[in-house]
Parts: C-alpha cells; sequence; structure tokens
C-alpha cells in the first residue's frame, strides 16, 4: 500500500460518519446518500495529489455540486422518506417528519442551499464559493426555499421563523 | 436564520447511518487517473503534433537550422536525462550492440562538450555538447565498452576532459578479433579532439590484447590514465584475464607509459597534472611519478572504505568515492605540518597524509548517500555525483520527491574554502521503464564556473508504441474535448 493510498484510507475512515450525515441531509434518502458518497470519495481518489492537504472540502463540494448534478440529468422525483430504512431517536419525532417530508419537495438547489446554509452553517460568500456561484444567488436561493418551506408546511413556521 | 432550523437540521442528520465505502474505491479512482492521463496525453500530443506540423510546413526548408550559439552559453545542462534503450541495435552475430544507425553520429566534431557518459546494459556512449545541450548518440571507432571483453574490468571505458574538448575512450580493432583462442586483438585508447574531429590512436600491447577499463583525465586536460586488463583470451565469443595493467598517456602522445601496479584490484586511478599516478590501496595510498619514483603510505585509509576518484588542480587532496551510503564524503590529502625544535635550532616540517570529512547535509541524506566524485572546480571545490541512499519523502504537499535521484553538487572540501557549502547544480532526471543506465558519466568541471543552464530535453524518435498511442489519441482527444466541452457547459448550468 503506499503512502498516499494510506493517507486515503485514513481520510475514509475518519469523515465517513460525517460526510455521511451531509449526504443524507442532501438526498433525503440513505442509499442516494451512500451512492453520492462513494461518487465524491472515487473522485478524491482520482485527483488526489491535487487534493491531499485539504480532501474534505474538496469531497464536500462534489457532494454539493453532484447532486444538483444528479437532479438535472435524472430529472429525479424525489419521494420522502419511504425510503428510509433506520428510523433514530428524535426529540421531536413528529416535527422531524413534517421537516424531511417538507424539504423532499424541494430542489436539490434548494436544498442544498439550506444544508449548506444551516447544516454546515457556511455564511453566504462560503457557500457561494463551495457551489461556485454568486453570494447573490446563494442569498436568493436561501429566500426561496424558506418560503417554499412555509407554503409546503405552515406548521413549520416557527421552525423556520421569519425570511432572512 | 432560525437556531431551530439548525437543531432539526442537525438531529435529522446524526440520524443517518454511515454510508458503507466499498474498499476498491481508490484502486478505481487511481484506474481512472491513468485513463484521464492517457485522454489529456493524447489530446496535448495531438495538438503539439498539430502545432509542430504546422509550424514545419510554415516554417519552410532551412529555416529549422538553430542560429549560431556564442561560446559564453556554453554550460553543463541543469538536468542529465536518460536515453531510451530502444534506441539500441540489437546485435548480428558476432557484432557488439551499437546505436540505431539512423542515429548514431561517426562525425566527432560535435564541439566543446559538457557531459559524457556510458547508457545500457552494453554500455554505449553519449555525449551532450555544452553550447546546445544536445545529445550525441556517438559512434567511436572501436568502442570497446559494449565488446564482451569489457566484462574484464571494471568500470567504463569513456572521459570527457574537464575542458570538455577531448573525449577518450578504450578502442579495438573487430577485424583482429578472430575464433583463435591464440590470437592478439589491436587495442588500447583512442582520443578525439571534439572542435576538429581528429582522432589520435594510442595502442597498448600485452597479452592477447589490453581491454581498457577505466580513463581519467589530469585536472589540465593534459594527462590520461587508464586501467585495464590484460587479456589471456579475447575472440568473438570469450575473454578473460589475470592480470590487470595500468598507464599514463601524455598530451598528444601515441603510445602509453606502464604504471606498476603492486596488486591486482578494482582501484580506480587518478593522475595529478605532473603526471603522477595515484591510487588507494586496502588501507593505504601509492603514488608513482613520472621517473617511476613510488611513495607507498600504509595504514592511512584504515578503516575507510574509500576509492580515489579525482584529483584536484594542486595535486595535494583526493575526493574519495564511497561505494556504501555514507554521512559524510572522504577526502585524502597532504598537509604540511611544523615539528617542534627539539634540539635544533631550526624548526623542521614534514607533509603527511590526512583524511579529512566533509559532512553532507542531513536533511537531504537522512539515510546517507554514495559519493562518486568526477573533478574539482578549483582547488577548494569538488565536483561530484551524490546519490541519495533511498527515497525520502519531503514534506511540502507530500508531493515532492527528491530522494534516490542523482544529483551534481559542488561542495566545498575541508580545510580548504573559508566558508562550506554545498550546492546542486544538476541533477540526473528520474528514469523510466525502458531508459538505460547512465553509467561512467564525466563532466567537464571548467564549464562550471557558470552556472548550469536549463536546456530543453532532448527529443528522441517515437516509439511505436507512442506513435500508436499519439495517433490514436488524437481521436480519443477530439472525443475527449467533446465530452469536456458537454461537461463544461452542464458545470455551468450546475446552479
Amino acid at each position: 500500500m503506499t503512502d498516499a493510498e494510506a493517507e486515503f484510507n485514513a481520510f475514509v475512515a475518519a469523515r465517513t460518519a460525517a460526510l455521511s450525515r451531509t449526504a443524507y441531509l442532501l438526498t433525503g434518502d440513505h442509499h442516494l446518500a451512500e451512492d453520492l458518497l462513494q461518487t465524491a470519495l472515487f473522485q478524491a481518489a482520482r485527483h488526489w495529489e491535487r487534493i491531499e492537504t485539504a480532501p474534505e472540502a474538496y469531497v464536500r463540494r462534489v457532494l454539493y455540486t453532484q447532486n444538483v448534478s444528479w437532479w438535472r440529468r435524472r430529472k429525479y422525483a424525489e419521494s420522502g422518506l419511504g425510503s428510509l430504512d433506520v428510523a433514530a431517536p428524535c426529540a421531536a419525532p413528529d416535527l422531524r417528519l413534517t421537516l424531511e417530508q417538507a424539504l423532499a419537495r424541494l430542489t436539490p438547489k434548494q436544498r442544498t442551499v439550506l444544508v449548506l446554509r444551516y447544516f454546515e452553517d457556511l455564511t453566504e460568500v462560503q457557500a457561494a464559493a463551495a457551489l461556485g456561484v454568486s453570494a447573490g444567488t446563494v442569498k436568493s436561493t436561501t429566500r426561496q426555499a424558506l418560503a417554499r418551506l412555509r407554503t409546503l408546511a405552515p406548521e413549520l413556521s416557527e421552525l423556520i421563523g421569519v425570511t432572512p | 436564520m432560525t437556531d431551530a432550523l439548525r437543531d432539526e437540521l442537525l438531529r435529522m442528520g446524526e440520524a443517518a447511518p454511515p454510508a458503507v465505502v466499498p474498499r476498491d474505491v481508490w484502486d478505481r479512482g487511481r484506474r481512472a487517473r491513468r485513463r484521464d492521463r492517457v485522454v489529456a496525453g493524447g489530446a496535448v500530443l495531438s495538438v503539439l503534433v498539430a502545432l509542430g506540423g504546422l509550424g514545419v510546413l510554415l516554417a519552410g526548408p532551412g529555416r529549422h537550422e538553430a542560429p549560431p550559439v556564442s561560446s559564453r552559453s556554453e554550460a553543463v545542462p541543469s538536468v542529465i536525462h536518460h536515453v531510451p534503450a530502444r534506441l539500441e541495435q540489437l546485435p548480428a552475430t558476432g557484432h557488439d550492440v551499437a546505436w540505431d544507425p539512423k542515429l548514431a553520429e561517426s562525425d566527432l566534431a560535435i564541439g566543446r562538450a559538457s557531459v559524457a557518459f556510458t547508457s545500457g546494459e552494453r554500455p554505449l556512449p553519449v555525449v551532450i555538447t555544452a553550447a546546445d545541450g544536445a545529445y550525441h548518440l556517438l559512434k567511436l571507432p572501436g568502442w570497446v565498452g559494449s565488446n564482451i571483453a569489457s566484462g574484464v574490468v571494471e568500470g567504463g571505458p569513456l572521459a570527457l576532459s574537464p575542458d570538455g574538448r577531448q573525449l577518450a575512450w578504450g578502442w579495438y580493432d573487430p577485424r583482429t578479433l578472430g575464433t583463435d583462442k591464440k590470437g592478439v586483438v589491436a587495442a588500447g585508447v583512442r582520443v578525439a579532439d571534439l572542435e576538429t574531429g581528429k582522432v589520435r590512436t594510442v595502442g597498448l600491447s600485452g597479452g592477447h590484447g589490453v581491454a581498457v577499463g577505466t580513463i581519467r583525465w589530469s585536472p589540465d586536460s593534459r594527462w590520461i590514465v587508464w586501467y585495464g586488463a590484460e587479456t589471456d583470451v579475447w575472440t568473438e565469443g570469450q575473454a578473460g584475464s589475470t592480470h590487470l595493467v595500468a598507464g599514463r598517456i601524455a598530451r598528444g602522445a601515441t603510445t602509453s607509459e606502464l604504471v606498476g601496479l603492486d596488486r591486482a584490484g578494482s582501484e580506480q586511478l587518478v593522475i595529478d597534472d605532473h603526471g603522477t599516478v595515484s591510487w588507494t590501496t586496502d588501507s593505504g595510498w601509492e603514488s608513482v611519478d613520472r621517473e617511476g619514483q613510488s611513495t607507498d603510505v600504509t595504514d592511512v585509509m584504515s578503516g575507510v572504505p574509500g576509492t580515489a576518484a579525482a584529483v584536484s588542480p594542486s595535486g595535494r587532496s583526493v575526493a574519495l568515492a564511497t561505494g556504501q551510503p555514507r554521512q559524510d564524503a572522504l577526502f585524502f590529502r597532504w598537509v604540511v605540518r611544523g615539528l617542534g625544535g627539539g634540539s635544533d635550532l631550526v624548526g623542521r616540517i614534514e607533509t603527511v597524509p590526512e583524511v579529512l570529512h566533509a559532512k553532507l547535509p542531513a536533511d537531504r541524506y537522512p539515510e546517507g548517500a554514495t559519493i562518486e566524485p568526477v573533478g574539482w572546480a578549483d582547488d577548494d571545490h569538488v565536483v561530484t555525483l551524490v546519490t541519495a541512499a533511498h527515497d525520502v519523502r519531503r514534506s511540502r504537499g507530500g508531493s515532492d520527491w527528491t530522494g534516490g535521484e542523482t544529483s551534481l553538487v559542488v561542495m566545498s572540501a575541508p580545510g580548504g574554502a573559508r566558508d562550506s557549502s554545498y550546492d546542486v547544480v544538476a541533477r540526473l532526471a528520474r528514469s523510466d521503464q525502458g531508459d538505460g543506465r547512465i553509467t561512467a558519466m564525466s563532466v567537464a568541471v571548467d564549464l562550471l564556473d557558470q552556472p548550469t543552464r536549463d536546456f530543453p530535453a532532448p527529443e528522441w524518435p517515437w516509439s511505436d508504441e507512442r506513435k500508436v498511442a499519439v495517433y490514436g489519441g488524437i481521436g480519443v482527444a477530439l472525443l475527449a474535448a467533446v465530452v469536456f466541452g458537454l461537461a463544461y457547459r452542464r458545470g455551468r448550468r450546475l446552479l
């Protein structure tokens, strides 16, 4: 095993759990999340010489962009929670189901922006850099996504709050 | 923005089980990377081929000739490249291996040279010219280095003079080579003037022919010392020897004067500007001057595994080669030491032998390095080939591999220069599979009074595999360009 392969394997072992969470939130489906993460890690292995100093940033960027790309390519119709294999304990299960169902009805673009802004805690500028778009695009997409959530699930108003 | 939304997303994320990552994802990624490189290489090459072809068409006949280069631009190249073994021509029965006839040069008036070396398992001579860094695959008349007799003595019988103007090599006459074990082969040393192309032949006699193994020049490029085997059989298919011999050749001479060696061995002899020949013995140091006066110093080398390799211009110091990796470079020299007057009113001085050590940079060679001196830039600075003992991965981004490579270094000799120095001035390019191994390298050290120069890498004729790859790559490149264009457009539409 080469040093590079060992470094890659160490990175995968250390970061798979965290990256899985992001992939799941981006896709809303465990199997799709697994495919998405595998694709991102495959790309990381492919370009390891270039990204080995900061592989996680690269992998996350692939997750974000690939998710949108898949949707565009396949015209994928998201199907909510039906495909979830495992139910996880949650403080507010009813609320979570509603949010997940509502997220599933957003476009991948809107969903991705929300994940970046509220799960990854990126600023608009950081999210824009990660997605390769302008900060204005991130801002408008965020506003549209939250507005759509409110429309789809008025009961989530308290969770979502006012438009930023 | 709401903290509640963030908290809820965090809870959703925590509920997601870790994805399964197949074990072969690394291998698949690397395979894809290799495919990328082939496609990209093909695309680049196809563009270059197209541009090159266009350039030739536009240039027209005669316009490609290089302008004359002034002598001030003569320099040692900063990178010395290997020669692909595929440029060698497999020998017919009864013949030695040779360069591809379409590439071999028999006109030796190539101009001042910077580097000479032998390449391949049955070594063939290569010379790099100083003005343009061009590689010349020379067809040296009678080149013995590829003959079966070269196996009976160590080394490579090729040496470029320190001034870069003369090339010496071991020679034999194939016409005198027969199947009769009692036959005598005409052999010796030849010296070419690289500016006029004139060749001087020095015949050597002894046994059934003398197969020259190594050749060294004096620092002033006037004297040659050679070391070889006096064969007891030398035919087309057989060569053997039990007697090693050495000799010195004066400037312009066509005869050689034998130097008496006490014993057989693998000594690397050196010769100074006065024609004094020196070599190391098991534990000592031995010299024979032009009058035949012998100086034999014993035990000074005790415990030091070195062989003589390059004598300084003054003749006082010798840089030693080390076959085993060490953390230091070794030097042998005579030092003048004053003795106490004792009961005499006048103090006395004497010269005593001394072995000196110069530390190599530990960060560059943590596992040590082997040293092969090739000459002296001046009396205080030796020019040497340094090869790191093992591959060493440097920390900068993890991608800069320098270990294991051979560098040409100008370093200060201990006890000489005021400030110690260690300057890597050139390096051997990493060899690819199919490249001939570089051996017996000699350098025109007189050119190192100025910086080494970045010459273009040599352009060898394409291999059949490469032609297939390139011409096939043109098609693939076009396809790749289409795919890239589509992917680029899709990427721009991403968000």
